[in-house]
């Protein structure tokens, strides 16, 4: 579910940036406070397991197909939502830098949409609320299911907002949330039977790793600011929402209507019929009489293509040159020492 | 790739921090590209070509590191060419929007993954974290990324060992049966409790006090700064004017 860079303008980056900023901030000063220092290498050794978790495959009942887990709720509630906030990060962050995923720019909505909706949303508001009257077997799958699939609509549905509104591809808003939001419920569900077998399992081994399972005195965390922030961010989206429906109506009412009959199987014929289309209508020199509805006409450096032609081939030419230049260069300069 | 980062050169030199901020420049302005462009984000090619050059960074594992996400962008972009009616105008031609998107999402993501991936290979972790530490990220943050950074190898061995023996016990099945989801991570979590324990113990053996130390200073010098001003300014003329085209149209008005 991680977004590109390339899929986001940095207007949206850098806010998604910013709000992530406000998050870690949040978390990592609650953390000082209550962190004993041996929390540290657990929160480290952790991420580590969960960053590894991510290539087991677990078989998926009834399908013969398998997936993974992104572990966000596993880590929230066994280091608790600031520490697992912070864990989140620290994976998100080298999987963006050593294995290029997501990117640099899309971090930052990256972690937001796996980390925050994990540990400050689904965790606090759906999970705790269930487990509550204490840890039971039941409690623990009810709470863990339902929480990962909130968490992962969530995250499918911000992933959705960003790209649309960034503009980098002109896929509508409704296509683009019917295709999403299906295949995550899935994840979500299977996410969830994971998370909650390996918490059930844990909290018959050793329940005191599970936050305030035993024991311990319960603490008395205020969750009015949480509720305040998440409202702001709440009409932050709903704002931009909306003012992005009215921008394009029938994107949002396609969608909804889709919504009503049980969108799936519609969109997957749909998407079928434009398979079978394919070549006529994306054929790369499309007739000049423009089909109905054939969208905005944008115009892209008018006469000048042939000389962009040109432009672009030198620019690739004078690139390449001066690689290998350079590369010329260090060779005589090596062969010179030795 | 931390071998890499050990190489000798004069980007190997650089001030991480310059590094990084060249690196995130240049991720920003990439992606700043309208969804069509394609002529005018080429100048942005001699970016990492010539990191490529001056580090002497092989090219092949780079590629090989960038090839494992293209999938996501590939299928994002056919999507694109499915759904993307609009019509775009190249010199006296019509062609449709879906292609050009599809074909400007590839060399945009490409460029941006590959400049992040030679950064880490010129870089590594530590002056990474160095770097990060410099911009006022959260010590405990900086602190997570080293200490997870440091035990994905070790956890993914113990892990990638559990899978095996399971393997090996489950005759062929694909995947992890059901009944073993809870058995199996949750012994391993138990297992990396433990070891988080013992790598505590460690720790404070050494003096560790909550905090990090990221070691000797790393001065900046003025070619740090020359790096980095040099760069932006070839990002930011890129970005305004459309070299090639005005390249082409130059050599169109000599002949």
């Amino acid at each position: 579910m991680h977004v590109g860079d390339a899929l986001l303008s940095p207007v949206v980056g850098g806010t998604m940036w910013a709000a992530t900023a406000g998050v870690t901030a949040y978390a990592s000063k609650k953390i000082n406070i209550e962190l004993d220092k041996d929390k540290i290498p657990l929160m480290g050794v952790m991420g580590a397991l969960v960053f590894a978790m991510q290539m087991v495959n677990f078989a998926i009942p009834g399908t013969g197909s398998s997936g993974h887990i992104v572990g966000g709720i596993l880590l929230a509630v066994l280091l608790g939502r600031n520490a697992g906030f912070l864990t989140m990060i620290s994976i998100l962050s080298i999987q963006a830098l050593f294995f290029a995923d997501g990117g640099l720019l899309a971090l930052g909505a990256n972690i937001f949409n796996l980390g925050f909706f994990a540990c400050f949303v689904a965790y606090p508001l759906i999970f705790k609320p269930i487990v509550k009257k204490g840890y039971s077997n039941r409690r623990i799958v009810v709470g863990a299911v339902i929480a990962s699939m909130v968490a992962l609509q969530l995250g499918a549905f911000s992933v959705v907002l960003e790209t649309v509104i960034s503009g980098k591809t002109l896929l509508s808003f409704g296509v683009f949330a019917a295709l999403m939001q299906p295949i995550h419920l899935a994840i979500g569900a299977i996410e969830g039977l994971v998370t909650a077998m390996v918490l059930v399992f844990i909290y018959k081994a050793k329940p005191e790793l599970m936050e305030g399972a035993v024991g311990l005195p319960k603490q008395k965390t205020s969750n009015k600011k949480l509720v305040a922030g998440l409202l702001i961010c709440t009409v932050l989206i709903g704002g931009v929402g909306a003012w992005f429906a009215s921008a394009n109506p029938d994107g949002l009412e396609w969608s909804v209507a889709r919504a009503a009959e049980n969108s799936g199987v519609e969109i997957v014929e749909q998407a079928d019929d434009a398979l079978i289309k394919i070549q006529q209508e994306t054929a790369i020199l499309p007739d000049y009489a423009l089909r109905e509805g054939a969208g905005a006409q944008i115009s892209e450096n008018g006469q000048t293509s042939i000389a962009g032609i040109v432009g672009a081939g030198l620019t690739l030419a004078f690139a390449a040159l001066i690689g290998f230049a350079i590369w010329l260069f260090k060779r005589k300069k090596a062969a010179g020492v030795q | 790739m931390d071998d890499l980062a050990r190489g000798d050169s004069a980007v190997h030199h650089i001030h991480p921090l310059m590094l990084f901020l060249v690196t995130i420049a240049y991720s920003g302005l990439v992606s700043s590209f309208g969804r069509y462009a394609i002529v005018p984000v080429l100048p942005f090619v001699l970016y990492p070509v010539i990191i490529f050059a001056v580090s002497k960074t092989p090219v092949k594992p780079i590629f090989k590191r960038a090839l494992i996400v293209l999938p996501l962008i590939l299928g994002i972009g056919l999507f694109a060419v499915i759904f993307d009616r609009s019509i775009v105008y190249f010199g006296s031609s019509v062609y449709y929007g879906g292609w050009f998107n599809f074909a400007s999402l590839v060399l945009k993501y490409g460029l941006i993954v590959i400049s992040a991936l030679l950064m880490m290979s010129t870089m590594g972790i530590d002056r990474l974290a160095y770097a990060l530490r410099l911009i006022r990220i959260p010590k405990l943050i900086v602190l997570q990324i080293l200490l997870t950074y440091r035990y994905i190898s070790v956890i993914g061995e113990e892990i990638a060992r559990t899978v095996r023996a399971y393997k090996l016990r489950s005759f062929g099945k694909k995947g992890i049966h059901k009944t073993a989801w809870g058995p199996l991570i949750g012994q391993i979590i138990l297992r990396t409790y433990e070891r988080s324990q013992n790598i505590y113990a460690a720790m404070l053996m050494r003096g560790f006090d909550g905090n990090y130390h990221p070691g000797a200073n790393i001065r900046m010098k003025f070619k740090d700064i020359a790096y980095l001003i040099f760069w932006i300014a070839f990002f930011v003329l890129a970005r305004i004017f459309d070299l090639p085209t005005l390249l082409g149209n130059a050599i169109a008005g000599v002949l």
